[in-house]
C-alpha cells in the first residue's frame, strides 16, 4: 500500500510539473535573469525605492574619484620694491606664501640672489670662481647663489671683517623642523605635487634647502665659529640680523619673508618656500604635508604638455618553421599587439587594444620577405587607470621630471628657473607713462595768413606731456608728430605733417621736450590733428624704456576776419553813419586796436557764407535805438556794427561775434580787442631815404627777434635832397586842412602854405627845401582835436551821450632833423668787446659823470702844475 | 738873453692870466664839444665846465674866494639901480625892434612852452634858468673877473668870446640876439657893481617877459 501512495505521489507531482510548465507559456515574457543582472536590477529598484538619481550619484561619484588630483598646492608670489630700480638702489623683494597651514614667521623662505656673470658653472675660473663659488666646492650653483642672499640676510650690515671669530657665542644655533618650526614633534612626512595631473607624490625628507657652510649643516641645531665667520654673522650675538630668531634660524630663512639688497643691472633673486600644506599627510598621525613652492612651481610642466607613454606596441615570436612551406623559405609566425589611448581624462582612459597575427614567409639565406600576411585576431576597449604610464616632462636643463625626483634635496635643481628679475616681474615698469594735454580746449585755425603769422588770428596750439614714471625727464628723448585727418578715426592717418608746415613750430625731436607748440595758421583745413609724442629713457646697460602717448585736438578753421572802420557822417539832425577808411591794419593795431573817446568805430565782417550773426560788446549784445546806417534791421543783427568809445582812457573793450557758416553749419567765433587812448600826433618821414629817425637802439622780444627803437623827436636828413614829412594821428583822423606845421619859427597851414617856401600836397606832406651840412630844421605840427558837430550830435542821440561829455584839446609833435651827408645809417647793432660791454653795462649817466670828473682832475692837475712851474 | 730873461719875467707875471685863459677856453671847448648821449647829460655838461670846473679853479688852484669873482650881493644899491635900469632900457630897445623888425617871427619858442602856461613857467625858471645861470656865471663872473686887469675892456672880451661861442655852436640868427644884447649890457652892470648876481636876475626876468611877450604876439 506505501508503495502505491508513493507511486502515486510522484505521478502527481509530475502532472503539477507538466501543468504548471504549461501554465508557464501563458506568461511567455518572463525568464529567470542571471546573477549579475540580478543584483544591477535590484540596485536600481532600489536606488528607485530611495529616489536617488542615478546619474546625479555618478557625478558624484566621479568627483570623488577626482578629489586627490584637485588638491591646492602650496604657492609664493614674488613682488619688488621699487619695481623699477636703478643702480645701487635698495631693492626690496617680498615673498607672500599662500596655502601654506603656518603662519609666516614659521615657514623657512630660502633666498638666492645670482648676480651679472655668474652663471652657473661647473668649472669656473678666475675673477669668477672668486667672486662666484661663495662655498669654494669648485662650482658655481643654487649653492652659491643662496650663499649670496644669505649671508646678506644674516650679516645685516655687520662690520665682520673687523669680528674675532677665535670664538662664539653658544646660543646662536637652532635647530629646523620639516614643515615649519610649529611642526616640532610630528613626523616629517615630505610631498611633492605635480601640478598637471594634481597627484602628490611622497619624497624622501633626506634634507631642507637650507644653504650650508662648507663640513656644516644649517638648522642641525649646532651654530659655531666657523659657521659665524662663514655667513658673516656677529660671533657676539645671537640674533646679528635683529630678526627676533637666533643667527642660525636667520640662516634657515624662518620668517624672513622679505630680502633687500643693493640692486644692480642684471641682478636675478628666487625663494623657496618650505612649509606644511593644508592638506594631511596620509599617515596615521598629526602631521601634515611638508612641501615647497616657489614663485615660477617646482619643476612644473608650464611649459612643456604631460606627456604618456602610449601607444604601446608588443610584437612576440609564435613560431618558427624552417624550409616551410617550400625548402630554403623560413615561415614566421608573430603576434602584434598594440594599445593606443583615447580620451583621457586624467588618470583614466580608454585603452584599445588590438592584437594581429602575422604570417611572414623569408629566404632562409637573404632574409628577403616572400609573402606576409596579417589577420587581426581580437580588438578590445577599456577604461583604465594609466598613472603609472603619466611623466612630466623635466626642465630642459635638468633633466628632472616629477617622477625623478626622489628626496628633498632633488628639488634644488627646479630652483634655476625661479629666478626672476624685477622687470620680468613688473613688465609695466619697462613703459613709460606718456599722458599729453592741450591748451586752448576749441583751438581755432586760421588758415588765411599761413604766409604771415603775424597777422594771424590762429591760435597758439601748447600740447604738455607729463611723464611721471620717468627718472629724469631732462634726459628723455622726445619725438613729437603732426597728423591731420577730416575724420577723428580714420584708417590711417598718412604722413605727419613737416615742421616747415607747422608755422613758429618748437623743436620736435630731442631732450627735454616735454611741451611742444606751434601757430594755428596751417594751410590745411583739417578738422583733426592726431599729436603723438614717443619718449625713450635710456636705463643704462644699452636697456631702453619707451613709452608713447596722442591726443586728438579738434581744430576749428576760421579765416574770417573783424575788419575795422572809421566813420563818417553826413545828414544833420539825424545824422547817418558809414564805414570810412580801415584802421587798425598793422601787426600791432590787429591785436589791440586803438580808438580815442568819444569816437564812433564801425566793425564789419565780409563773408557771404555766413549768417546768424550776433555781436556783443563786453558780454552785451549790440543794440540800437534807431537805425542810422545801410543795412540796419532792429530785429536782427547784420554783418555790420558801430559803438562809441566812451570809456575812459586806457580801458578796453571787447567785440565778439558769432555766427554760422550756413554750407558747413560750424560756428564762427571770433573776437577783436579796443583800447581807448588819447589822442595823439607824430611826426614822421615821407621818403626814408631823404629823412629818417635816428635809431636809439633794438628791443629783442622774447624769441630773439630784434624791433629797431627808433627816436620820436631826434631825425636826420641829406644835405641838398628835399625832405617831406607827413603826421601821423593815432586814435583820429586829421584832414591836412586840420594840421598846422611850424618849421624854423614860420606856422603854416594848407592855406598860408603858398606865401612860404614850403609845400604841402593833398595828402597833406610837407616838403621842406634843401639844407646845407651842419644845419638844421625844427619842425613841429599840430591841430585841434574836437568832435564834429555830426558826431556829438549821434553820440547825442543814438546812445545817449550829454554835450557836456564832449572836449576838445590841442595836440602837437616836434622833431628836429639833422641835416648831413651820405647815405642814412641802417639800423644795426654792432658787436661789442668785452670791455665795451663792461662799459656799456654801467649806468650811462655815473659813467659820463666820471668822464667829467676825470676831465675836471686833469684840468685842475695841470693847471696847478702850470702855475707851480717858474720859467725862472 | 736879456730879451729871453725879460720875456720870461713877464711871462710869469702874467702866468696866472694866461693859465686863467687857457682854463677858461678848455672849459668852452669841453662844454662845446664833450660828447654826450642825451639833454640831461648836456645840461649837466654845461653845469660842470661852466661853473663847478672854473669853481674848483678859483677855490684849488687860485685859493680865490668866489665873492671876488662876482658871487656876492655887495653893493646892492648900485646893483638894484644899475640893473633896473638895464632892464628898463632892454625892455624898450627890444620892444622897438620887435615893433620895427621882423624879429618876433623868426624867434623860435617851442610850442609846448608856447601852448601851456605851466610848461612856460617850468621852462623859463628850470630850464632856461639853469642854462642862462650857467652862461652868466662863467662870462660874467669867471671871465670878466679874470680879465679885470682890463678894467671896462673885460667886459667887451667875455662879450666877444660870449659872441663868439654863439656864432660858432650855431648859425647866426636873432635867435641869438637877446642873448647876446645881455652879455653886454649885463656886462657892464657886472663890471660896476662887482657881482654878476644882479646881471643874472635883471636878464633872467627881461627873457621871461620877453618870451610872454613873443608868445603873446604869436597867439
Amino acid at each position: 500500500m506505501q508503495m502505491k501512495n508513493k507511486k502515486n505521489f510522484f505521478h502527481l507531482l509530475v502532472l503539477l510539473v507538466l501543468l504548471l510548465s504549461s501554465a508557464v507559456p501563458a506568461q511567455a515574457d518572463f525568464s529567470y535573469p542571471a546573477p549579475a543582472a540580478a543584483a544591477t536590477q535590484a540596485f536600481n529598484a532600489i536606488l528607485d525605492l530611495l529616489g536617488i538619481n542615478r546619474s546625479a550619484m555618478q557625478y558624484g561619484v566621479a568627483v570623488m574619484n577626482a578629489a586627490p588630483q584637485k588638491q591646492t598646492a602650496p604657492q609664493v608670489s614674488l613682488t619688488f620694491t621699487p619695481s623699477d630700480p636703478q643702480l645701487g638702489d635698495k631693492l626690496t623683494a617680498t615673498a607672500t606664501p599662500l596655502y601654506f597651514m603656518n603662519d609666516t614667521n614659521k615657514i623657512y623662505f630660502t633666498w638666492f640672489l645670482k648676480q651679472k656673470d655668474c652663471d652657473k658653472s661647473d668649472s669656473p675660473s678666475g675673477d669668477e670662481k672668486s667672486r662666484c663659488d661663495l662655498n669654494n666646492d669648485g662650482r658655481v650653483d643654487i649653492e652659491d647663489y643662496k650663499i649670496e642672499a644669505i649671508r646678506i640676510i644674516a650679516n645685516a650690515d655687520f662690520n665682520w671683517e673687523n669680528a674675532d671669530y677665535s670664538h662664539s657665542d653658544s646660543n646662536s644655533a637652532y635647530k629646523a623642523v620639516f614643515g615649519g618650526d610649529d611642526q616640532r614633534g610630528k613626523n616629517p612626512s615630505c610631498y611633492i605635487q605635480d601640478v598637471p595631473s594634481g597627484n602628490a607624490y611622497p619624497i624622501d625628507c633626506n634634507s631642507h634647502l637650507f644653504p650650508d657652510a662648507p663640513h656644516e649643516n644649517t638648522g642641525d641645531g649646532s651654530y659655531n665659529s666657523e659657521e659665524e665667520k662663514f655667513w658673516h654673522t656677529d660671533p657676539t650675538s645671537t640674533d646679528t640680523a635683529q630678526t627676533g630668531n637666533t643667527d642660525e634660524a636667520n640662516v634657515a630663512g624662518l620668517g624672513i619673508n622679505t630680502f633687500t639688497w643693493n640692486y644692480t643691472p642684471g641682478d636675478e633673486v628666487g625663494v623657496v618656500v618650505e612649509g606644511s600644506s593644508i592638506e594631511p599627510s596620509l599617515t596615521l598621525d598629526g602631521s601634515y604635508r611638508t612641501m615647497w613652492a616657489a614663485p615660477k612651481g617646482l619643476c612644473s610642466s608650464n611649459t612643456v604638455d604631460a606627456n604618456t607613454d602610449y601607444p604601446k606596441t608588443s610584437t612576440t615570436t609564435l613560431s618558427t618553421s624552417i624550409d616551410t612551406p617550400d625548402v630554403g623559405e623560413t615561415t614566421t609566425e608573430t603576434e602584434t599587439t598594440t594599445q593606443t589611448m583615447t580620451n583621457q581624462d586624467g588618470i583614466f582612459a580608454t585603452i584599445t587594444t588590438t592584437i594581429v597575427d602575422t604570417t611572414t614567409i623569408t629566404n632562409s639565406e637573404t632574409q628577403a620577405i616572400l609573402s606576409q600576411n596579417s589577420s587581426q585576431i581580437s580588438s578590445s576597449s577599456a577604461t583604465i587607470d594609466i598613472s603609472d604610464d603619466i611623466h612630466s616632462l623635466s626642465l630642459k636643463d635638468n633633466g628632472r621630471t616629477i617622477q625623478s625626483i626622489s628626496n628633498v634635496s632633488d628639488l634644488n635643481a627646479c630652483l634655476y628657473d625661479n629666478l626672476v628679475t624685477p622687470a620680468e616681474n613688473s613688465p609695466e615698469s619697462q613703459k613709460l607713462d606718456v599722458s599729453l594735454s592741450f591748451s586752448p580746449s576749441s583751438p581755432i585755425n586760421d588758415p588765411s595768413s599761413y604766409s604771415s603769422p603775424e597777422l594771424s588770428n590762429g591760435d597758439e596750439l601748447i600740447v604738455q606731456s607729463s611723464i611721471p614714471n620717468a627718472n629724469d625727464a631732462t634726459y628723455l628723448q622726445y619725438s613729437w608728430q603732426v597728423f591731420a585727418s577730416d575724420e577723428p578715426n580714420p584708417s590711417s592717418w598718412g604722413n605727419p605733417l613737416p615742421k616747415s608746415s607747422l608755422p613758429n613750430a618748437t623743436q620736435m625731436d630731442g631732450l627735454g621736450l616735454s611741451s611742444f607748440k606751434f601757430k594755428l595758421n596751417l594751410a590745411t583745413q583739417k578738422k583733426y590733428l592726431n599729436i603723438i609724442l614717443t619718449a625713450k629713457e635710456n636705463t643704462g646697460d644699452n636697456l631702453f624704456r619707451e613709452g608713447h602717448a596722442s591726443v586728438l585736438v579738434p581744430i576749428i578753421s576760421n579765416s574770417n576776419v573783424i575788419d575795422v572802420f572809421d566813420t563818417s557822417l553826413s545828414g544833420t539832425s539825424d545824422p547817418h553813419v558809414s564805414m570810412a577808411d580801415e584802421i587798425c591794419t598793422s601787426a600791432v593795431e590787429n591785436a589791440i586796436c586803438p580808438v580815442t573817446k568819444n569816437s564812433i568805430i564801425g566793425v564789419k565782417i565780409n563773408s557771404s557764407s555766413l549768417t546768424d550773426f550776433f555781436w556783443t560788446i563786453d558780454g552785451t549784445p549790440f543794440t540800437y535805438q534807431e537805425c542810422f546806417f545801410d543795412g540796419c534791421d532792429l530785429n536782427k543783427q547784420t554783418n555790420v556794427a558801430y559803438f562809441p568809445a566812451l570809456k575812459e582812457i586806457g580801458d578796453q573793450y571787447t567785440i565778439t561775434l558769432t555766427a554760422t557758416n550756413q554750407e558747413t553749419g560750424e560756428k564762427v567765433n571770433l573776437a577783436r580787442t579796443f583800447q581807448v587812448v588819447a589822442p595823439t600826433i607824430s611826426i614822421s618821414s615821407a621818403d626814408e631815404s631823404a629823412c629818417k629817425p635816428v635809431l636809439l637802439g633794438n628791443y629783442i622780444d622774447m624769441s630773439g627777434r630784434k624791433w629797431p627803437d627808433y627816436s620820436q623827436t631826434d631825425f636826420m636828413g641829406l644835405a641838398d635832397n628835399q625832405l617831406t614829412l607827413r603826421a601821423v594821428t593815432t586814435g583820429f583822423t586829421a584832414s591836412p586842412a586840420d594840421l598846422f606845421w611850424t618849421i624854423d619859427g614860420t606856422t603854416i597851414n594848407v592855406d598860408t602854405v603858398a606865401a612860404s617856401r614850403f609845400a604841402i600836397d593833398a595828402n597833406g606832406v610837407l616838403a621842406l627845401p634843401t639844407k646845407q651840412l651842419g644845419e638844421n630844421y625844427e619842425v613841429s605840427v599840430g591841430t585841434l582835436y574836437a568832435q564834429s558837430n555830426l558826431v556829438k550830435t549821434a553820440l547825442n542821440k543814438y546812445w545817449n551821450v550829454p554835450y557836456d561829455q564832449f572836449y576838445e584839446k590841442n595836440i602837437s609833435a616836434h622833431i628836429s632833423i639833422q641835416i648831413q651827408e651820405g647815405s642814412l645809417p641802417v639800423a644795426s647793432v654792432q658787436a661789442k668787446k668785452i670791455l665795451a660791454t663792461i662799459y656799456t653795462s654801467t649806468p650811462a649817466y655815473l659813467a659820463f659823470l666820471l668822464r667829467i670828473v676825470l676831465t675836471i682832475s686833469l684840468i685842475l692837475f695841470t693847471s696847478q702844475l702850470v702855475l707851480s712851474f717858474s720859467p725862472i | 738873453m736879456q730879451t729871453i730873461t725879460a720875456y720870461l719875467e713877464k711871462l710869469s707875471a702874467h702866468k696866472e692870466l694866461l693859465v686863467t685863459s687857457l682854463v677858461a677856453v678848455f672849459c668852452i671847448l669841453l662844454s662845446a664839444f664833450f660828447p654826450t648821449d642825451n639833454q640831461f647829460q648836456l645840461i649837466s655838461k654845461n653845469i660842470f665846465f661852466l661853473v663847478f670846473l672854473p669853481m674848483l679853479y678859483i677855490k684849488l688852484i687860485l685859493k680865490g674866494n668866489l665873492s671876488d669873482w662876482g658871487w656876492n650881493f655887495e653893493n646892492k644899491k648900485e646893483g638894484a639901480l644899475l640893473g633896473a635900469l638895464a632892464f628898463l632900457a632892454s625892455l624898450i630897445i627890444f620892444y622897438l625892434i620887435i615893433r620895427f623888425t621882423t624879429f618876433s617871427s623868426h624867434y623860435t619858442i617851442s610850442p609846448l612852452v608856447r601852448n601851456n602856461f605851466g610848461i612856460f613857467i617850468l621852462y623859463e625858471l628850470v630850464f632856461f634858468n639853469i642854462f642862462f645861470f650857467t652862461q652868466e656865471f662863467f662870462f660874467k663872473g669867471f671871465l670878466l673877473f679874470s680879465f679885470r686887469p682890463f678894467f671896462v675892456y673885460s667886459v667887451l672880451i667875455q662879450a666877444g668870446v660870449y659872441c663868439a661861442t654863439t656864432f660858432l655852436s650855431s648859425s647866426p640868427s636873432l635867435q641869438a640876439l637877446p642873448l647876446i644884447f645881455l652879455s653886454l649890457i649885463g656886462g657892464y652892470v657886472t663890471y660896476k657893481t662887482r657881482s654878476f648876481l644882479y646881471s643874472y636876475i635883471f636878464g633872467l626876468l627881461f627873457i621871461i617877459i620877453l618870451d610872454a611877450y613873443i608868445i603873446h604876439l604869436v597867439k
